[in-house]
């Protein structure tokens, strides 16, 4: 929980930092005379993007085994489909280096619970959907190169998600998970106009094999081609 | 999200224009010429806590790269109302000044102020800006800045 609430507040940082530029008096334009910068500052150097993306998630959910209000519930451990939005915020570091803080949510259809002596409870039960919610943040760092109009990124990510899911046959309980994200990541983007781009994000988990994810995303970046292309 | 649409007008601002000569802040003074993938303009600068000429830069980059700006390159020379030239020197207390990369569709402004003027008045100062960009061949390409007198 720490990790996402760090990965929340790094990235909420990342827009204030433009909106609230630090506050220097500065006292001459002429080289060498300067106070709050020096010469070459905010010709290039670092650069802020952001990308907002529909996400596919597939991951594994552990066995369950719980007793409830509505009796014993069990579930064997299971893979689910998730569909969300996903956030992330790029800082290109150095030409070929950037760092980067990621928010996801989602919802995704939850596991079938057998609910052992719970016949009120079913009788009670609206539907026979269960739903629940996916919710992470990670950190990431790689390696980018230009490919022409393309950008070609490959990174490695870590951080935390968490799964909250209930079901109706078990009223007035919700059933959480949490996870380790350690994941391996490739995406390609292609330019659409100096300040935006569109591209894929596929991610593979280097923990478990079912823990797989794509991501279609725009992108909006904060100097054109980030820099250069 | 909320943040992330304020910041949409700020970026779009601050891109460079290609010919435009200007930044968000203002129009840059002086003459404008581009070489390469450098817009540069060259005015008066001004500042009350400097003495000497002082000459105020504006650059541009055209293209969809980054580009090497080079201001050490730049020849610089005053011309007196009696006729004499004398070669300036960027005064530079704290050796910023070094070729600088500047980002693709992106612009920067400098003011510098340069000795060996002289005590004859200064009818006007010429500059060769034709190795600003470090990406083309040297060539020379020189911009005339008439100087004021009280």
């Amino acid at each position: 929980m720490k990790a996402a609430a760090a990965v929340v507040g790094v990235a909420l940082s990342s827009a204030t930092a433009l909106a609230h530029p630090h506050s220097c008096h500065e006292v001459s334009e002429t080289l060498g005379h300067q106070v709050c910068s020096r010469f070459g500052a905010g010709w290039s150097g670092a650069t802020l993007a952001w990308e907002l993306g529909w996400t596919s998630q597939r991951m594994p959910l552990d066995a369950i085994d719980r007793d409830t209000v509505a009796g014993r519930a069990t579930a064997a451990a299971s893979v689910v489909d998730a569909q969300g939005l996903r956030l992330r915020s790029l800082y290109d570091l150095l030409d070929h280096f950037y760092v980067a803080t990621e928010l996801v949510a989602g919802r995704f259809a939850g596991p079938r619970l057998a609910v052992a002596a719970a016949p009120l409870a079913r009788v009670m039960a609206p539907t026979d959907d269960t739903r629940g919610s996916m919710f992470g943040g990670v950190l990431a760092a790689g390696g980018r190169a230009s490919l022409g109009p393309l950008v070609l990124r490959s990174e490695l990510a870590f951080g935390s998600r968490f799964a909250l899911f209930s079901d109706p046959h078990v009223p007035a309980t919700l059933f959480g998970q949490g996870n380790v994200v350690l994941e391996a990541r490739a995406s390609a983007s292609a330019w659409l106009s100096m300040h935006w781009s569109a591209g894929v994000v596929v991610a593979t988990s280097l923990r478990e094999r079912d823990d797989v994810a794509i991501t279609v995303n725009l992108g909006l970046h904060a100097l054109p081609f980030d820099g250069g292309r | 999200m909320s943040k992330i649409v304020f910041v949409v007008p700020w970026v779009f601002a601050c891109s460079y224009h290609a010919g435009s000569f200007r930044d968000p802040q203002r129009v840059w003074p002086g003459v404008g010429t581009t070489l390469g993938c450098v817009d540069v303009a060259v005015g008066n600068g001004a500042d009350p806590e400097v003495a000497g000429p002082i000459l105020a830069y504006g650059v541009g980059n055209r293209c969809d790269d980054r580009v090497v700006v080079d201001l050490t390159a730049l020849r610089v020379i005053a011309r007196g109302v009696d006729g004499g030239e004398a070669a300036l020197v960027a005064d530079d207390p704290r050796g910023e000044l070094h070729p600088q990369p500047l980002a693709a569709r992106w612009s920067g402004r400098i003011q510098i102020a340069y000795r060996g003027a002289g005590t004859a008045p200064i009818a006007s100062i010429c500059v060769d800006v034709g190795r600003i960009d470090r990406t083309i061949a040297p060539r020379e390409r020189w911009i005339c800045v008439a100087q004021e007198r009280s």
